[in-house]
């Protein structure tokens, strides 16, 4: 779901780009504070695991292929401040490193993969788990409903930002059809790939998933009480 | 970071590591949802060339590497490494940054 250069026209990647600065920013200044073991080395782990995984194109219908976008995973197991910085680097690195997703598009891919599914995504999370039983298996629906939903949030921003400066020639009603109905099919994939990794860090170490850290005691409590 | 901890971050960088430089080459190539979107409904009509895309590892394709498999695989090593240093390393400026300079309601923080 990388924008290249020249999709959205300037002004609208400009403004796209000072919000991912803000967002930046007061991610960081949340992230000094967060109560999370390990912050860093973890924060490190997520966006590396997030990067490998955007490489594993899975293919769906029609000659058309998805990948994780992982936003909502990151913010799930590490918080959504410290996920939108994980998803911020692996966009970044992207961009600068391999020449996937434009430079100037790079606020706007920043809002669509990072913000979205991290803030707007997490926050659907919190809603589903708030309905549902708090046990793992809660934690694990919710994160599946998360994870498909902040998919079609991420190709909804994208229909947005089109409509507001994209340069192509199609209505913004038919890019939005074609956005969301393929992302409805991709955004299983989503669900799945997310829904497996929260799963296995849940079994390996459930103190170490801030999404469900209530079921723990505060994540690293564990930690600080054996130290 | 206690030892335990330690080690569930260097098992999830050697899962990483091995969907990086050993699954990867076997990704679909088609479009994405995007790309797919932007071709049907000619919404590419504006796009530019990178303005990187002559870099060495441009496409995760490492340059120089004749054999695809390999190529994209060393480009996700590359990848990972880059983006467990930045992201750890701009938390852990973060929170060095945030405890030299505590926060007023620092006191009522839980520990």
């Amino acid at each position: 779901m990388h924008i290249p250069d020249g999709f959205v026209d300037a002004p609208t990647s400009l403004a796209a780009g000072v919000a991912a600065v803000g967002g930046v920013a007061l991610s960081l200044h949340k992230a000094g504070r967060a109560t999370l073991d390990a912050r860093a080395p973890m924060t490190g782990l997520v966006a590396a695991f997030v990067f490998a995984a955007q490489m594993l194109n899975f293919p769906v219908a029609g000659g058309t292929s998805g990948h994780l976008i992982g936003g909502l995973l990151a913010a799930v197991l590490v918080g959504p401040w410290l996920g939108s910085l994980a998803l911020t680097v692996v966009l970044v690195v992207q961009a600068l490193l391999f020449a996937d997703g434009g430079v100037s598009a790079l606020g706007l891919n920043i809002v669509n993969m990072a913000f979205v599914p991290a803030f707007v995504g997490y926050g659907l999370f919190r809603a589903a788990r708030a309905v549902l039983p708090a046990t793992r298996a809660g934690v694990l629906a919710a994160t599946a409903v998360a994870a498909w939903a902040s998919v079609l949030l991420a190709s909804l921003a994208f229909t947005v930002e089109y409509a507001l400066g994209g340069n192509g020639a199609a209505s913004t009603i038919t890019v939005a059809g074609a956005m969301l109905s393929v992302h409805a099919v991709i955004g299983v994939g989503e669900a799945v790939i997310t829904t497996l990794t929260v799963g296995a860090v849940l079994a390996a170490r459930p103190d170490l998933v801030f999404g469900a850290r209530d079921l723990h005691g505060p994540v690293g409590a564990v930690e600080a009480v054996a130290a | 970071m206690s030892r335990r901890t330690a080690w569930f971050v260097a098992a999830g960088v050697a899962v990483t590591l091995v969907l990086a430089f050993g699954v990867s080459r076997y990704a679909s190539t088609e479009p994405d949802g995007l790309e797919r979107v932007a071709a049907d409904r000619a919404l590419d009509t504006g796009e530019e060339p990178h303005p990187l895309a002559d870099s060495p590892f441009a496409d995760y394709a490492t340059r120089g590497v004749g054999d695809p498999g390999l190529a994209t695989g060393l480009a996700g090593v590359v990848g990972v490494a880059a983006c467990f240093a930045l992201a750890g390393g701009l938390v852990w400026l973060a929170t060095a940054t945030a405890r030299r300079r505590p926060a007023p309601d620092a006191d009522r923080a839980p520990t």
